[in-house]
């Protein structure tokens, strides 16, 4: 098994890619749980503006149940088609988590400026530092995707799963709000830029502890 | 800890408080907090990592009960803390950072006897829920130690323990006895709760062995019958 890494990563995020291709769930369920989200913040707040502290916030919670909707399912779908025994067999851990991980990345970057999208035209969110956004929503996809693929991973097997996979990764994924939406609330005008850029670099170095730590973590138990 | 409550009484009324007597909460609160968050929940990662190597169950025994213990002494921390908002800040809740960052901290250690009860396998649940552990350890470390310091975090909570942070000799001496009292009798709990489990383990290792025993699979011994039809 001393093959190298990237042929193997790349075809378990090409099986992803082509599973997604084929039944297009996961960029279905975005969607509309994004379209769903901004309707409701938009009616629940009477369509009063609100400050871009209260608004990264809003934001911020509707990418974290977003990212809970769409990305847990990679490894619940391998469960549920018996598929996993024989991902199990073919691929190293390592390269099953990079995998899958940096498929939930490509996802999550997708919804993440989706939703951002979707906030700024119909949520009149006045955007001051794109670049700071543009920054802030790759930091929060790279976070978040090492997150929620790791605590699916490690729900996968378990009886209650789907319900199980919310309940733990998002404990896991709250102190992360407290980076983003320090990062985010200065794009969106509030606060100073050099707090923002400080919390944009905190997703990033968080994400990038998460991509370090999580197959490690995730080889330990993948194999049980 | 009747000694330790003794103790508490000793000490003078602490001074720049609404209720200056009832400032002796914080000779509760913060022991357990203390030991919650730094002993408890250091040490979980410690047994969980070890399980992880070793896969030796009284690693994920130990593991289990430490979160426990984290988490009651949690509960505790967070119960005397809102009865001393409640009395110094006028509400027993009011979303300090500090307070907020341990209740999600407990969150996490209430999702690890989630994943604990939801596999019926001893090994997967040993092993996943030791991952799980090692998973909480970054964001629980965030939340304990660098989020309550973030410029946009404004806490209620003084730095009590910082040198020049507002406990007087007396009191700094009769939290850390308080400290130490409160360390030797969780570790009795310890103890005795490793023992209950251990012997939890050792009858439901009993229990598998005797259904396996009454397999149909289990090889059978045969005898011979010598069987006379002369009447």
């Amino acid at each position: 098994m001393n093959s190298p890494w990237a042929p193997e990563i790349l075809a378990i995020l090409k099986k992803e890619w082509n599973a997604e291709i084929r039944s297009k769930s996961g960029i279905l369920t975005v969607t509309l749980f994004s379209f769903t989200v901004v309707v409701a913040i938009a009616f629940s707040t009477f369509s009063k503006t609100v400050s871009g502290t209260v608004a990264a916030g809003q934001f911020w919670v509707a990418l974290l149940f977003a990212s809970i909707v769409a990305m847990p399912r990679v490894f619940l779908v391998e469960e549920e088609l018996g598929t996993a025994d024989l991902l199990r067999l073919t691929a190293r851990p390592h390269a099953v988590f990079w995998g899958k991980a940096l498929y939930n990345f490509g996802l999550m970057m997708v919804t993440s400026f989706f939703l951002a999208g979707l906030f700024v035209l119909l949520a009149r969110m006045p955007v001051t530092d794109p670049l700071l956004l543009g920054l802030s929503l790759i930091g929060s996809a790279a976070t978040l995707s090492a997150g929620v693929t790791l605590s699916s991973a490690l729900v996968a097997q378990a009886a209650n799963r789907a319900a199980l996979a919310g309940a733990v990764a998002l404990p896991l994924l709250l102190p992360i709000i407290a980076l983003g939406v320090t990062a985010i609330r200065v794009a969106l005008g509030d606060g100073l830029s050099n707090g923002g850029y400080n919390g944009a670099v905190g997703l990033f170095g968080y994400g990038i502890v998460s991509f370090a730590i999580g197959p490690y973590i995730f080889a330990a138990v993948w194999k049980n | 800890m009747p000694l330790g409550m003794a103790l508490t009484y000793w000490v003078p009324n602490a001074t720049g408080f609404q209720v200056p007597e009832l400032a002796r909460m914080i000779f509760y609160h913060l022991p357990c907090a203390i030991i919650c968050s730094i002993l408890l929940l250091g040490l979980a990662p410690f047994f969980a990592f070890q399980y992880l190597r070793t896969k030796e169950r009284h690693w994920d025994i130990r593991a289990e009960v430490t979160m426990e213990l984290a988490i009651l002494m949690g509960i505790l921390t967070l119960l005397t803390g809102m009865l001393f908002a409640k009395v110094q800040w006028g509400a027993p809740w009011t979303w300090d950072p500090r307070q907020t960052s341990f209740f999600i901290v407990m969150l996490m250690a209430g999702a690890y006897f989630g994943i604990r009860t939801a596999f019926t396998d001893r090994e997967k649940r040993a092993g996943n829920s030791a991952a799980f552990i090692m998973s909480m350890t970054m964001p629980m470390l965030f939340l304990l130690f660098i989020y309550p310091k973030l410029p946009l975090v404004q806490t209620l909570h003084p730095n009590l323990l910082a040198p020049n942070g507002g406990f007087d000799p007396t009191y700094r001496m009769t939290f850390m006895q308080m400290c130490v009292l409160v360390g030797i009798f969780l570790a009795s709990i310890y103890k005795s709760r490793i023992r209950v489990r251990q012997l939890e383990d050792f009858l439901e290792n009993k229990n598998e062995q005797l259904a396996h025993s009454n397999d149909s699979t289990t090889p059978r011994v045969v005898r011979t019958v010598s069987v006379s039809t002369q009447d």
